[in-house]
C-alpha cells in the first residue's frame, strides 16, 4: 500500500481476474461502471479520466475491486488476506492506531455486528456492553484528537459510528431478534444468478457533466443576485467538482469565499483592536494576522500588524515589508507612510523617512503626528 | 505543550480549574474567591471591570453593567428570552444585522460572544497568574440543553478570548467526570444541575473507565434567577400594598431588590428567617420610603415549590426516554449553587429515594470536570473515554410544514446520519434544506438552526430525484450538514450557522411558501409518516371545527377529504395521501381563519 492508502499507482494497468465470479459480489454502480471499462490496456490514470468520478470515490471503487480480487495489477498481489472475520484482530498488538484503523475500515461493511465487537451470537447484554466499552476505548475519535491525517480521522469516525450502531442494536431485544433473523436468511446458500455488471452510460459522460456544470454555474449567478451566498457556494462547489477543468467555477467560488471572509476578518480586526487597547499586543497581532489571512486585500490589517511588529516586537524589517504591502494595496491611506517613515528613521535613513512623511502629509495635511515626525526627521537629516 | 484549563462559564458565576501533577483543582482569583461573578462593567473612560468589582458597582452603574449574558448568548432577537430581558435588564439591548443581539453600553455595541469572551479572558488571567505561565488551551462548559447556536456562540467567545477551545462539554457530564475520575467505578448516576439560569439532568453509566451519558434533558429557562424573581415579586408586592409604589418600575430600585433577594435567599439556606432592609428605596410627596421586611424559609419554600416540581417533570422525561426508573439510579449528585437550598436537597432526596452524594462541591465540580476532559484529550495514553449525547432531536423541515427527525435526542455523539429525500413538485430543480432542532412534529415549533439551497437537480417528475442529506454532530455538539444529489454523485457540505436572520413571517415558508423549495422524505417510512401526518392534521381540524363552527360548504369538503384520506391510509395509498395531507393543512388554515 502506498502513502495515500491506495494499492495502485497511476501508470498501473489493471486486468480483470477471469477466475472470479462477479455475480456473487455486491458492487455499487460506480464500481460496476469502473469494472466495465477495464480492458487490460487502459492505465489507472486513463480510467480515472474516463470515469469522471471524484478522486476519493474513484480510488475507493478501484481499491474495492482490487481487494475483492476482481481486478489484478500485474506484479502486485491481492492486498489483503482473504479472512472472512474480523481482520482487525489479526493486527499485531504493537500496531499503531493508524494501522488498526486502516485494517478494520477495510472490513467494516463485511463484518456482522457480532464479529465487529468480537462477540458470539449468544452474548449477554453485559458482555455486549463490556465489548462496546473496550472497542470504544480503542476506536473513539478522541483517540486521534487533533491528529492531522484527515483520512484516518474520517475512517475512525465511521468505525466508531458502526460500533455505536452495533451496540445500540444489540442492546435492544426486539431489534436484535430481527437482526439475528436477517443474518440467518443471508447465511442460507443462494442460487447464483448471472447478472452482468451495470452497463456503462451510453451518453458522453464528459459532455453531460460539462453541461450540468454550466447549468449549476448559471444557477449560482442567480443566487448571487439574490444575495444567497450559501446557495451559490453549493452550486459552484458541485460545478467545480463535476467539471474540474473549467477554471471559471473555482475562480467564482474563491471570489465568493472572499466575500464571506471579508466579513469574518472585520470581526477579528475588531477583537484585535480591543486586545491592543488593553495592552495585549501578542493576542492583537494574532488576530490581525488571522484577519490578514482571511482578507489579504485590506491594507488596514497589514498596517495594524506592522505597527505592533515595529513598536512592540522591535522588528523594523518585518514591519517594513508589511507597510509596503499596505501601501501597494491602498496608496491613499496615510498611516502606512507614517510607520514606514518611522522604520526608516529607526534605520537611520532620514532622507527616505522625510520622503515617506511628506507623502503621508500630502494625503492627510492635518495629520499632526505625521507633521511632528517630519520635523523630527528633517532635524536628524 | 502548555497547560489546559477547564472553564465553567456560568450564568451568575464562573470558575476555572487546572490539572496539576495529576490532581484537578480550582484556581482562586486575586481576591481569594474560588468563583468569579460573570459580570462585566464598562466605565465612561472605556475601562473594563470584570467579576467582583463589577458586581459591587452594579447598583450605582446598572446601565453599564452586564450580567446574566449567558441567558442571551446564541439566542435570536425575537425569542421570548430576549423579549423578557429587554423589559427586565437595566442595560440596553439592540438588534444587530441578521437578527442577532447587541448590548449597547457606553455608546458601543457589543455582541454576546464578545461579552462572554471578556469573562473567559478574566478566567484565563486568573489561571495564568496562578500558574505563572501563559495558557492557550481550554475546555469550556455549557448547559447540556444548549442548542447548536448557543454552543457555537460559546465557542466563538473562546476564540475571541484568544483561546484554543479543545472542546465544548456539557456541564452535568463534566460533573460526572469530576465525580468518577480515577475511582474505577461501576455505577449509574444522576446529575441534578440547577444553576443560576439553567436546569439540566443527566443519567450517566460509568464502567471500565468509560463515562456513557444515557440521557439528558433540561430547561434553559429555569434556574436560581427564577427563585430570585419570586422573592423580588414578593417584596415588591408587599411594598406596593403598604406604600402604593411599584418598585419594579424603577430600574435602580429593582436592582437593589434583586441584590437583596439573592442575599436573602442565601441566608435562608442557613437560617429559618431573615430580614430585608432597604432604606430610601423610593420617595413620594410624603417623603422617603423604606422597605423593611422579614421573610421566613417557609415563605420562600412556598413561593418556589412549583419551580422544584418542574425539575422533577424533566427528570421523569430523561429517565423514561431510556427506559430507566429511579431505582436504577445508584447515586445522585447535586450541581449548581441553587442546590444549596434545603428545599431542593430535601425534595431531591424524596424524589430519588436516596440522599444526594455529599462532598461534591456544587460550584466547583463542573470546572474540575472540564479540566479533566482537557487532560484526557491531550494525553494520548489516557484509558478513559467520554460518550456524550445530543440533547435535542435534529432534522429538517419537509413538505407540508412537518419536521422529519434524522437524529433522535440522546444519540451518542459524534454521529452521522443520512436519509434520502426527494422533490415535492414536478420539474423542481432546487431544494431548500431547513435544519431544525427540537421535538415537535411541526417544523415551526422547533428551533431553526440554518438553511441552505441545493440546486442543479435535473428536472424530473416529483419524487424521482434522490437527494441524500447527511447530518453530522461533532463532539462539541455542533452540527454540520451535507447534501448530495445522487444523480450527479457530487457532494458538498456546510456548517450550519445559526441563521438568526429569520423573523416569524419568514419562517412561515414552511407552511405556505412555494413548493419549489420543499423536500420530501423518500423511503419506506414515507407512508408511515404520511399516515401520521394525516392523523395529526385530522385531529387539529376536528378541534378547529368544534371551536369555529365553519359553514356547510367547508364541512362538506372536510368530510370528503377525510373519507379519501382514511381510505388511502387503509390501503397504503401514498400518492393520494401526498395530495390530501397538504389540502387538509390548507383547510385547517381556512377553518382557523
Amino acid at each position: 500500500m502506498n502513502e495515500n492508502g491506495s494499492y495502485f499507482s497511476p501508470e498501473d494497468v489493471p486486468e480483470i481476474n477471469t477466475e472470479m465470479n462477479i455475480s456473487s459480489l455486491h458492487l455499487s454502480p460506480a464500481e460496476g461502471f469502473l469494472l466495465s471499462q477495464v480492458d487490460g490496456v487502459l492505465t489507472v490514470a486513463d480510467l480515472k479520466l474516463i470515469s469522471n468520478l471524484p478522486e476519493k470515490e474513484f480510488s475507493e471503487a478501484l481499491n474495492k475491486l482490487l481487494i475483492e480480487d476482481v481486478l489484478n495489477i500485474e506484479g502486485k498481489k491481492s492486498p489483503v488476506p482473504q479472512e472472512k472475520a474480523s481482520a482487525w484482530k489479526s493486527t499485531p498488538e504493537t500496531a499503531t492506531l493508524e494501522d488498526k484503523v486502516r485494517n478494520l475500515y477495510l472490513d467494516l461493511e463485511k463484518l456482522t455486528y457480532y464479529e465487529l465487537l468480537g462477540l458470539s451470537p449468544m452474548a449477554t447484554t453485559d458482555e455486549i456492553k463490556k465489548a462496546f466499552y473496550n472497542m470504544t476505548k480503542e476506536f473513539h475519535p478522541d483517540k486521534f484528537f487533533r491528529g492531522d491525517d484527515e483520512e484516518i480521522r474520517e475512517r475512525l469516525q465511521m468505525i466508531f459510528a458502526r460500533i455505536n450502531d452495533a451496540y445500540r442494536l444489540l442492546m435492544n431485544h426486539q431489534k436484535r431478534a430481527e437482526y439475528d433473523r436477517d443474518l440467518k436468511a443471508v447465511e442460507k446458500p443462494f442460487t447464483p444468478e448471472v447478472t452482468p455488471p451495470p452497463a456503462p452510460p451510453r451518453k458522453n459522460p464528459f459532455m453531460e457533466s460539462v453541461l450540468k456544470a454550466k447549468r449549476l454555474f448559471e444557477g449560482a449567478v442567480e443566487e448571487i443576485k439574490r444575495k444567497n451566498y450559501a446557495g451559490a457556494r453549493q452550486n459552484l462547489r458541485i460545478a467545480s467538482t463535476i467539471d474540474p477543468f473549467n477554471k471559471k467555477y473555482s475562480e467564482a467560488m474563491s471570489k465568493l469565499g472572499k466575500f464571506e471572509n471579508i466579513e469574518k476578518a472585520k470581526t477579528y480586526h475588531q477583537a484585535g483592536l480591543e486586545h491592543e487597547s488593553e495592552g495585549r499586543h501578542k493576542e492583537a497581532a494574532r488576530l490581525y494576522r488571522e484577519a490578514m489571512l482571511l482578507d489579504a486585500d485590506n491594507s488596514l490589517y497589514y498596517t495594524r500588524l506592522a505597527k505592533i511588529t515595529f513598536e512592540q516586537d522591535g522588528n523594523p524589517d518585518a514591519a517594513k515589508k508589511l507597510v509596503q504591502k499596505a501601501i501597494e494595496l491602498n496608496p491613499g491611506d496615510p498611516e502606512p507612510y507614517l510607520i514606514l517613515g518611522k522604520v526608516f528613521l529607526e534605520k537611520r535613513q532620514a532622507n527616505a523617512a522625510v520622503a515617506q512623511f511628506e507623502k503621508g502629509l500630502k494625503i492627510a495635511p492635518a495629520h499632526k503626528e505625521m507633521a511632528r515626525e517630519l520635523k523630527r526627521a528633517k532635524k536628524i537629516k | 505543550m502548555g497547560k489546559v484549563i477547564g472553564i465553567d462559564l456560568g450564568t451568575t458565576n464562573s470558575c476555572v480549574a487546572v490539572v496539576e501533577s495529576g490532581n484537578a483543582k480550582v484556581v482562586p482569583n486575586k481576591g481569594g474567591y474560588r468563583t468569579t461573578p460573570s459580570i462585566v462593567a464598562i466605565g465612561e473612560d472605556g475601562r473594563r471591570l470584570i467579576g467582583h468589582l463589577a458586581k459591587r458597582q452594579l447598583i450605582t452603574n446598572p446601565q453599564n453593567t452586564i450580567y446574566a449574558s449567558k441567558r442571551l448568548i446564541g439566542r435570536r432577537w425575537d425569542s421570548s428570552e430576549v423579549k423578557r430581558a429587554k423589559a427586565a435588564y437595566p442595560f440596553d439591548l439592540v438588534k444587530s444585522s441578521g437578527d442577532g443581539i447587541r448590548v449597547k453600553i457606553q455608546n458601543k455595541e457589543l455582541s454576546l460572544p464578545e461579552i462572554s469572551a471578556m469573562i473567559l479572558q478574566e478566567m484565563r488571567h486568573v489561571a495564568e497568574e496562578h500558574l505563572g505561565e501563559e495558557v492557550n488551551q481550554a475546555v469550556i462548559t455549557v448547559p447540556a440543553y444548549f442548542n447548536d447556536g448557543q454552543r457555537q456562540a460559546t465557542k466563538d467567545a473562546g476564540v475571541i478570548a484568544g483561546l484554543d477551545v479543545l472542546r465544548i462539554i456539557n456541564e452535568p457530564t463534566a460533573a460526572a467526570l469530576a465525580y468518577g475520575y480515577g475511582k474505577g467505578l461501576t455505577q449509574t448516576i444522576a446529575i441534578y444541575d440547577l444553576g443560576g439560569g439553567t436546569f439540566d439532568i443527566s443519567v450517566v453509566d460509568i464502567a471500565e473507565g468509560v463515562f456513557e451519558v444515557k440521557s439528558t434533558s433540561g430547561d434553559t429557562y429555569l434556574g436560581g434567577d427564577d427563585f430570585d424573581d419570586r422573592l423580588i415579586d414578593h417584596m415588591a408586592e408587599e411594598f406596593l400594598k403598604k406604600e402604593g409604589v411599584d418598585l419594579r418600575r424603577d430600574r435602580m430600585a429593582l436592582q437593589r431588590l434583586k441584590d437583596a433577594a439573592e442575599k436573602a435567599k442565601i441566608e435562608l439556606s442557613g437560617a429559618p428567617k431573615t430580614s430585608v432592609n432597604l432604606p430610601f428605596i423610593a420617595s413620594d410627596d410624603s417623603g422617603p420610603k423604606h422597605l423593611e421586611l422579614t421573610i421566613t424559609r417557609e415563605e420562600l419554600e412556598g413561593m418556589t415549590n412549583d419551580l422544584v416540581d418542574r425539575t422533577f417533570e424533566i427528570c421523569d422525561c430523561a429517565m423514561e426516554d431510556v427506559g430507566l426508573t429511579k431505582d436504577d439510579i445508584e447515586q445522585v449528585i447535586l450541581v449548581g449553587g441553587q442546590t444549596r437550598m434545603p428545599l431542593v436537597q430535601k425534595r431531591v432526596q424524596g424524589f430519588f429515594g436516596k440522599a444526594p452524594r455529599k462532598g461534591v462541591h456544587p460550584d466547583e465540580v463542573v470546572s474540575i470536570g472540564a479540566a479533566i476532559q482537557g487532560e484526557m484529550l491531550l494525553q494520548k495514553d489516557s484509558d478513559m473515554i467520554l460518550l456524550d449525547v445530543t440533547p435535542m432531536s435534529l432534522g429538517i423541515a419537509t413538505f407540508g410544514g412537518f419536521f422529519t427527525k434524522l437524529i433522535e435526542r440522546n444519540t451518542t455523539i459524534p454521529v452521522r446520519r443520512s436519509h434520502i429525500f426527494t422533490t415535492a413538485a414536478d420539474k423542481q430543480t432546487s431544494v431548500k434544506i431547513h435544519v431544525l432542532q427540537g421535538e415537535s412534529d411541526r417544523a415551526t415549533e422547533n428551533e431553526l438552526l440554518g438553511e441552505f439551497i441545493l440546486s442543479g437537480i435535473p428536472p424530473a417528475k416529483r419524487g424521482e430525484p434522490e437527494i441524500e442529506v447527511s447530518f453530522d454532530i461533532d463532539s462539541d455538539g455542533i452540527v454540520s450538514v451535507s447534501a448530495r444529489d445522487k444523480a450527479t454523485g457530487a457532494e458538498q457540505s456546510i456548517t450550519v450557522t445559526a441563521s438568526s436572520g429569520l423573523s416569524e413571517d419568514e419562517i412561515q415558508w414552511m407552511v405556505d411558501s412555494s413548493k419549489n423549495y420543499e423536500v420530501e422524505l423518500k423511503s419506506e417510512e414515507e407512508f408511515k409518516k404520511l399516515k401520521h401526518k394525516f392523523g395529526s392534521v385530522l385531529k387539529r381540524i376536528e378541534k378547529a371545527v368544534e371551536e369555529k363552527d365553519p359553514d356547510e360548504e367547508v364541512t362538506e369538503r372536510i368530510e370528503s377529504l377525510t373519507l379519501k384520506g382514511r381510505m388511502a391510509s387503509d390501503y397504503a395509498d401514498v400518492e393520494t395521501l401526498r395530495e390530501i395531507v397538504p389540502q387538509m393543512a390548507e383547510l385547517l388554515k381556512e377553518v382557523q381563519g
